[in-house]
């Protein structure tokens, strides 16, 4: 689709338009006098979110506690392993969390957009479903990991499109959408003939594009990714990021992308969140996150990936593997991988922190103190008695 | 006829070809048409050196681990275990079984979930000779390669008591216990956790180094073909479109579906690198005449629709599968778009 | 295995209870029978009352009697036919399914071809050549029954085999070179339990059915008391039509309460397979308790906290500036 040869950075980072409030077919919704702090630029507000799983005695904490704040039009990734919580996070907050899944805690708020001076703000933890029906796909919309079991097999792929239309825009018709359907397709540089096929005639890559385009049916503002390239390889990778960040250039929508792979999402997200067995460990910007990390385990998790330049020389990754989120360590949730486990990191669970000075957040007693410090490479372990001296790290130069 | 245990070439693939069937779907009944997912592939497994192959889904990888391992029949080619050239017609033999082993991709999937890990690790040991005695003995010294301590605690596990790291340590030591010569990993560690994958992967260079076992690594990532392979193959529809000795070819890649592969890896200490466009966006992904690259090759040239290419030497221990290569001799210099920027050397 | 957890749906529980009872009563029925069922010496066709549960028949036959001893006979012979056929089902499923090319095709028009057959004719041509010493025997009738049950049990079995035939521990266990008859029966069998358990199930339901059903038409013998030979002797005389429900009515809901504790069982076996069929452990009342809602809803996460904070939606009257 691209002919001529792009900057990487000149894709992922291209300014973008503000955003119209979305008509809805649900109807007004209904305002009330509360007042509350104005969202603004602000879409999503997360605070305190915390779920579970099963109920009772039995009921294992898969997200404990997360605050999560995206802009409009900006990219957040959701970096995590299994267990991390990431992918359960993102489906309570929009309520689409099966059995036995229960939010047990916390606030979602939404941000519409502003109509004459009102700004339109949901809560998505209360609200109803008629609510949540008429924010859904047309606010908010999700690209699922896997395309082969979110797509209806036995379903055409231009009928996937009709579904969504006819449920959402009563007022097309039956012309009106399937010219819609192929403007999306061509939006994803797909043949209009892919209208007429089933999913499994579809490569792999084809099907995501599909589901990219369902995503995208009504202009939504905000676009949750769920993993939704690792099931391909890394040249139709590369090339289906590509094709959706020309996209939220053209219509400005925020995206939220969830992955396992870290080097991705340094590479195209503004700000990153690292979970670990169901906390945040870690906030900053993509830039800062990779060049000075200030968690052990973000340390980690970048050395993970074998460099594509450079000596080559041994790795260590990071011992042990993710917990059993029922039997979770005491105190840290990291500290029995961490090389640099202190004893407090034993007994007590580090808050997440805001570090003076900057926007970044993370969740680590070595941060305690009035400077925060990166994590170097090369690092002398710290004194046991639980505070980090501000001089006893070397810094770290970019 | 040479020493099975001094020679250092444990399994030589020569010319191996597997052709698939397949029937169309759509209008013509029954169209049958060739697919070609192996088409003569050469490659030398050594003992103490690990061989990368690299390709995406459907480059044919996992069908040539599968004919080295004996359990799919090729097409044509020839099979020389330890000098010993094999009839590619007959059935795999236990001895050859006993000397190549394969491991899996999906490690949950890879064990039965009725039984506990003992099960796993006594079968292979009873099976090639060990007797009732020896083999629980044996089977703990098998888990201590792979560092799973204690023995004891694993061998009484469930699958689902196991992590997918354990588990691949586990599927790595079954193959281990019947001590083979080559041992042949299809994507071990592409269904691993991110901070897990690294320990797999020094346990298998481990095992080349100290143990002397000739290595085959099939994997999607190139990146981790690079950290611990000694020689690497990159293949793209069933055919080897670019080969070198270590790293040669990630470091200066010559093939133009290499520099696409290479490109497309999130390389977040070069964001500013350019991305090579990727072609016309065709359906056709492989073409059935000349160059099977030639739908998305940026550098597509009358000659590459019509002929398929042969291996030119582009470099020492480099070939490459293309004609812009065709001139070597002259030194052609070809505008590669992700060479790396003037003056930045090899090791920062 | 895994460590097995006691059923908590009362559909299960209920059908444990209720098979039990009958398997107890299989067993000690005969003993407990206050009369011989031949015995006709009672006055005929007495409807229930303190001396005669379940009434006489119209040649004075104590009924209860006849109920409790004809279990033994009825559930025996289900049993044994259910097993037979399951075993057969199983080795002959397994087969077609693991063995693959000419096997499978031999095995599976084998089983077509039973299946296609209609069961009842079937049964009733073979025990109609029967010795008729043979037809009180319960071991031959139910290996007869069984010859007629195994056909469905053995397509499912070679389906799932095919399926499991694929997977990496099969495969696995190919590459290390295991022998294929043990990779039948140590790999892929084991797996197939869940399946094999209701399959089991089902046939001793069908059996039932085959043996109440030619006991009522009259092929079996009648000196062996079974409920299918009750509800012949009281179809014979007319007791439908005289009103004697007491003589019908009783063989009758016996075997609807075994069949029904089977299927439910059945229910058992389908949330053991599948996870997300089970009850999950909590009743109405302690859902409403914790605030959730009765049912769970696809696109409504429940929400279970001890404070409602904010109202739904809320504005702002601030102007937003962009």
């Amino acid at each position: 689709m691209t002919t001529e040869s792009k900057r990487v950075e000149d894709v992922v980072k291209t300014e973008v338009p503000p955003l119209a409030l979305p008509p809805t077919t649900y109807g007004p919704i209904a305002a009330t006098t509360h007042v509350e702090a104005a969202m603004g630029e602000r879409i999503l507000d997360v605070r305190n979110f915390s779920v579970d799983y099963g109920w009772g005695e039995n009921a294992v904490r898969a997200v404990d506690d997360v605050d999560l704040h995206l802009d409009r039009s900006k990219v957040l990734g959701i970096a995590g392993e299994s267990g991390s919580g990431k992918s359960t996070l993102v489906y309570a907050i929009t309520r689409l969390l099966r059995a036995p899944g229960v939010i047990k805690g916390g606030e979602a708020r939404f941000n519409l957009g502003t109509d004459d001076d009102v700004e339109h703000v949901i809560d998505l933890v209360n609200a109803s479903e008629r609510e949540l029906r008429s924010v859904r796909w047309s606010s908010i919309s999700i690209v699922l990991q896997s395309a082969l079991s979110a797509l209806n097999p036995v379903v055409r792929v231009g009928s996937q499109f009709e579904e969504v239309l006819k449920a959402h825009r009563k007022d097309m018709s039956k012309h009106q959408r399937r010219a819609r359907a192929k403007e999306l397709l061509a939006m994803v540089g797909l043949d209009e003939d892919r209208l007429d096929r089933f999913p499994h005639e579809l490569s792999g890559g084809q099907r995501q594009r599909i589901m990219i385009a369902l995503a995208l049916t009504l202009d939504p503002q905000l676009v949750i990714m769920d993993e939704p390239t690792t099931a391909l390889d890394v040249v139709t990778q590369r090339e289906i990021i590509g094709e959706l960040f020309e996209l939220r250039a053209q219509f400005g929508f925020a995206m939220i992308f969830i992955t396992h792979d870290l080097s991705l999402l340094t590479e195209l997200a503004d700000e990153i969140v690292v979970m670990y067995a169901g906390a945040l460990v870690e906030r900053a910007t993509a830039r800062e996150l990779y060049e000075t990390p200030r968690h052990p385990y973000t340390l980690g998790l970048l050395k993970s990936f074998p460099p594509m330049h450079g000596e080559r020389s041994e790795l260590s990754g990071i011992p042990g593997s993710p917990p059993d989120l029922a039997h979770l360590p005491t105190g840290c949730r990291f500290h029995p991988r961490c090389p640099y486990a202190m004893e407090r990191c034993t007994n007590e669970s580090p808050p997440l922190v805001e570090i003076k000075g900057t926007d970044r957040s993370v969740a680590c007693w070595l941060q305690v103190g009035d400077v925060g410090v990166a994590v170097p490479v090369e690092l002398s372990r710290v004194s046991s008695s639980g505070n980090a001296p501000s001089g006893s790290f070397k810094e770290v130069t970019p | 006829m040479t020493d099975a245990t001094t020679t250092p070439v444990q399994l030589e693939a020569r010319h191996l070809t597997r052709n698939f069937s397949v029937r169309t779907p759509g209008r013509i009944r029954n169209a049958r048409h060739i697919v070609r997912a192996v088409d003569d592939v050469s490659l030398d497994l050594i003992a103490g050196q690990v061989v990368a192959v690299v390709g995406e889904s459907g480059s044919g990888k996992s069908v040539l681990a599968r004919m080295l391992a004996r359990i799919i029949k090729p097409t044509s080619g020839d099979l020389v275990l330890q000098g010993t050239t094999i009839p590619i017609k007959t059935k795999r033999t236990l001895a050859y079984a006993s000397q190549v082993q394969l491991v899996l991709q999906d490690p949950f999937a890879s064990m039965n979930p009725v039984h506990r890990m003992s099960h796993n690790l006594l079968r292979p040991l009873r099976i090639h000779g060990a007797s009732k005695a020896d083999a629980p003995g044996l089977a703990e010294a098998a888990l201590r390669r792979v560092s799973l301590e204690p023995p004891s605690r694993f061998l009484e596990s469930y699958p689902h008591e196991l992590s997918g790291g354990q588990l691949q340590r586990v599927s790595i030591a079954r193959a281990l216990c019947i001590e083979p010569k080559v041992l042949l990993a299809d994507e071990p560690i592409s269904m691993l956790d991110v901070s897990v994958r690294l320990g797999v992967l020094n346990l298998l260079r481990g095992l080349c180094d100290d143990d002397r076992l000739a290595i085959l690594y099939i994997t999607h990532d190139i990146a981790s073909a690079r950290y611990i392979a000694d020689s690497i193959i990159v293949m793209y529809a069933g055919q080897v479109v670019e080969q070198s000795r270590g790293t040669s070819l990630v470091d200066e890649p010559t093939h133009p579906y290499t520099q696409l592969l290479i490109a497309s890896v999130p390389d977040p200490s070069d964001p500013t690198r350019d991305v090579p466009p990727t072609g016309e966006h065709t359906q056709i992904a492989v073409a059935q005449k000349g160059c099977r690259f030639n739908p998305r090759c940026p550098h597509v040239m009358d000659r590459c629709r019509i002929d398929e290419p042969p291996s030119f030497i582009v470099g020492e221990n480099h070939t490459s599968k293309c004609w812009l290569y065709a001139d070597h001799e002259v030194g052609v210099e070809v505008a590669l778009s992700t060479r790396r920027r003037e003056g930045e050397t090899a090791t920062t | 295995m895994k460590s097995f957890r006691f059923p908590r749906s009362p559909k299960v529980i209920v059908g444990i209870i209720v098979l039990g009872f009958f398997v107890l009563l299989m067993i000690f029925g005969p003993y407990l029978a206050p009369f011989n069922p031949n015995n006709t010496s009672f006055a005929p066709n007495l409807t229930p009352s303190a001396h005669h549960w379940f009434g006489t028949t119209s040649l004075g036959q104590d009924i209860f009697s006849q109920t409790l001893v004809g279990a033994r006979a009825t559930m025996i012979v289900a049993g044994i036919a259910g097993l037979v056929a399951t075993t057969l089902s199983m080795v002959i499923g397994v087969a077609a399914g693991y063995l693959g090319g000419f096997t499978d095709d031999g095995l599976s028009l084998m089983s077509n071809v039973f299946l296609a057959l209609p069961g009842l004719p079937l049964l009733i041509v073979i025990d109609s050549y029967l010795p008729v010493n043979s037809r009180s025997n319960s071991l031959v009738i139910g290996l007869i029954i069984s010859l007629t049950g195994w056909a469905w049990g053995a397509r499912v079995l070679r389906a799932q085999t095919m399926s499991l035939r694929n997977r990496d521990f099969v495969e696995s266990s190919r590459i290390i070179g295991e022998k294929r008859i043990r990779i039948m029966f140590t790999e892929v069998a084991p797996n197939l339990l869940p399946i094999l358990a209701a399959s089991l199930l089902f046939t001793i339901l069908y059996s039932i059915g085959a043996y109440v059903t030619l006991a009522y038409i009259g092929l079996t013998s009648t000196s062996v008391w079974n409920w299918g030979t009750m509800l012949f002797w009281a179809q014979a005389n007319n007791a439908p039509l005289s009103g004697e429900w007491y003589w019908f009515v009783p063989p009758g809901i016996c075997i609807a309460l075994v069949g029904t504790s089977l299927a439910l069982l059945n229910f058992g076996i389908d949330e053991f397979i599948n996870p997300r069929l089970r009850a999950g452990g909590l009743s109405g009342r302690q859902r409403r308790r914790l605030g959730m809602p009765r049912r769970q809803r696809l696109g409504l996460t429940p929400v279970v906290r001890s404070v409602v904070t904010a109202p739904r939606i809320t504005t702002t009257q601030n102007p937003v500036t962009s």
